[in-house]
């Protein structure tokens, strides 16, 4: 009796934990999404675009009031002309491309009924404290990171073999505001933490394997030729000591003729 | 015997379930679009048995807009969860007390009164998110000195110090459980 109340307590548990949903896994709308064109009175501000991705996703968005003060008074800077249809499955992408390429950071809150996410402007006072809005990222879902412009992710990457300390410091240039992306060497370890928009983390990471992969081969090479330097010096020494002992043996027959 | 147990547990779990997936039983509470932080916390307290008070100096950030594009409906059973996530999303902590949590700035927050929590019970995400722990873990094993992870562990507002070869995290604990797992992947 215990015992099935024990394994009905863990099934409970297990079946709650199943239903926790992924932080990435955002709702699709059921049809597009259209973003009216700009004309000389105005057109969509981000602040419109958020409300429209809201309600085709069920969504809702929190906002502090210096972010809602740029998001009403920032314009939709990709559609002159005519409106944009954006299909289902590409309304998560295009809403996160049009996000960061006027300076807002999306940061989903919740990943359980009612979805949560907040919106930041980098043009506020938030922007020192922004990497703390990261998400973790083990180093094998990296890939998922870069279907995600708008967001901030953080992730630790392995690089065995490799001075990551060398390499931290010389590709530093890349990372010019670190309060939006960063690499970092982990003390004496094999191991570097970064931090960035995803596609930027999928980037580096990608790069990082790179160097990683050369590094590998280059090694590869430097220890085959070395195998083989050993195996000619072997090769050498062995026939100079038999060349001794035949030289030796003769003198043997010599002295005894 | 033992199967007739069973089956009617099973039976009743399936009603839950289904009952659930059609959204009854399930109290739920309106945020209005024009709420504040402080409005969410006093519908949380109006919910729940513990109560959220504010800290002195940390009221100001009870006035903070969420700026909701519309009303909010959110079922009791998640409003703890939504709450916190809302007051860290403010910058705010949750400090655990005896049936009334103080909310206070996750800047002001003393590590001394962090709650000391196993880190596998922040791993399983079991506690609310803003809420202020302490724990500690083992120093991944080639780091020389803990100020190497310190800068990564600040990206998150986590206060790290090390004693020997173990290390103390201090902070919200969804963010803890951030540095912890990158620690892991160290």
């Amino acid at each position: 009796m215990k015992f099935s109340i024990a394994c009905l307590a863990v099934a409970i548990l297990v079946t709650e934990s199943a239903q926790a949903g992924d932080i990435l896994d955002f709702p699709i709308p059921d049809s597009p999404i259209v973003i009216p064109a700009q004309s000389e009175s105005g057109g969509a501000s981000i602040a419109d675009l958020i409300a429209l991705y809201s309600e085709a996703t069920g969504q809702h968005c929190v906002m502090d009031s210096a972010t809602q003060g740029y998001a009403n008074s920032t314009p939709v800077s990709s559609q002159a002309g005519g409106s944009m249809s954006i299909a289902p499955e590409r309304v998560q992408v295009t809403f996160e491309t049009l996000l960061v390429a006027n300076d807002f950071v999306l940061t989903p809150l919740t990943a359980d009924e009612p979805r949560l996410f907040s919106i930041t402007s980098l043009n506020t006072a938030r922007r020192n404290t922004v990497s703390s809005l990261g998400i973790f990222l083990p180093a094998d879902r990296v890939d998922d990171a870069a279907a995600h412009p708008a967001i901030l992710f953080t992730t630790a990457i392995d690089l065995p073999g490799i001075d990551v300390r060398n390499l931290a410091s010389s590709i530093r240039h890349m990372f010019p505001d670190q309060n939006i992306s960063q690499l970092l060497a982990v003390g004496s370890t094999s191991s570097v933490a970064m931090w960035g928009f995803g596609p930027m983390v999928k980037r580096t990471r990608d790069l990082l394997m790179t160097v990683k992969a050369t590094n590998d081969a280059e090694n590869k090479v430097l220890r085959s030729q070395r195998d083989a330097d050993e195996a000619s010096r072997r090769a050498q020494s062995s026939s100079a000591s038999q060349a001794r002992a035949k030289g030796g043996a003769q003198a043997v027959r010599l002295a005894g003729a | 015997m033992r199967l007739s147990i069973a089956s009617s547990t099973l039976a009743a779990l399936l009603l839950l379930s289904g009952c659930q997936s059609l959204g009854l039983g399930r109290a739920a509470v309106s945020v209005p679009a024009e709420a504040t932080l402080g409005d969410v916390v006093a519908l949380a307290n109006s919910s729940r048995a513990s109560t959220l008070v504010w800290e002195r100096d940390s009221e100001q950030y009870a006035l903070q807009s969420l700026g909701l594009g519309g009303p909010l409906r959110v079922p009791v059973s998640r409003l703890d969860d939504v709450t916190h996530a809302l007051l860290l999303w403010g910058g705010l902590v949750v400090i655990p007390g005896d049936g009334q949590d103080r909310i206070v700035a996750a800047d002001d927050a003393s590590p001394a009164e962090a709650r000391q929590v196993d880190r596998a019970l922040l791993l399983a995400e079991a506690l609310p998110p803003a809420t202020f722990v302490m724990t500690t873990c083992p120093q991944p094993g080639e780091v020389e000195k803990p100020t190497h992870l310190r800068r990564l562990a600040e990206q998150w507002g986590v206060h790290l110090s090390g004693v020997d070869d173990n290390l103390v995290l201090t902070g919200a604990a969804d963010r803890v459980t951030r540095v912890l797992r990158t620690f892991s992947a160290i």
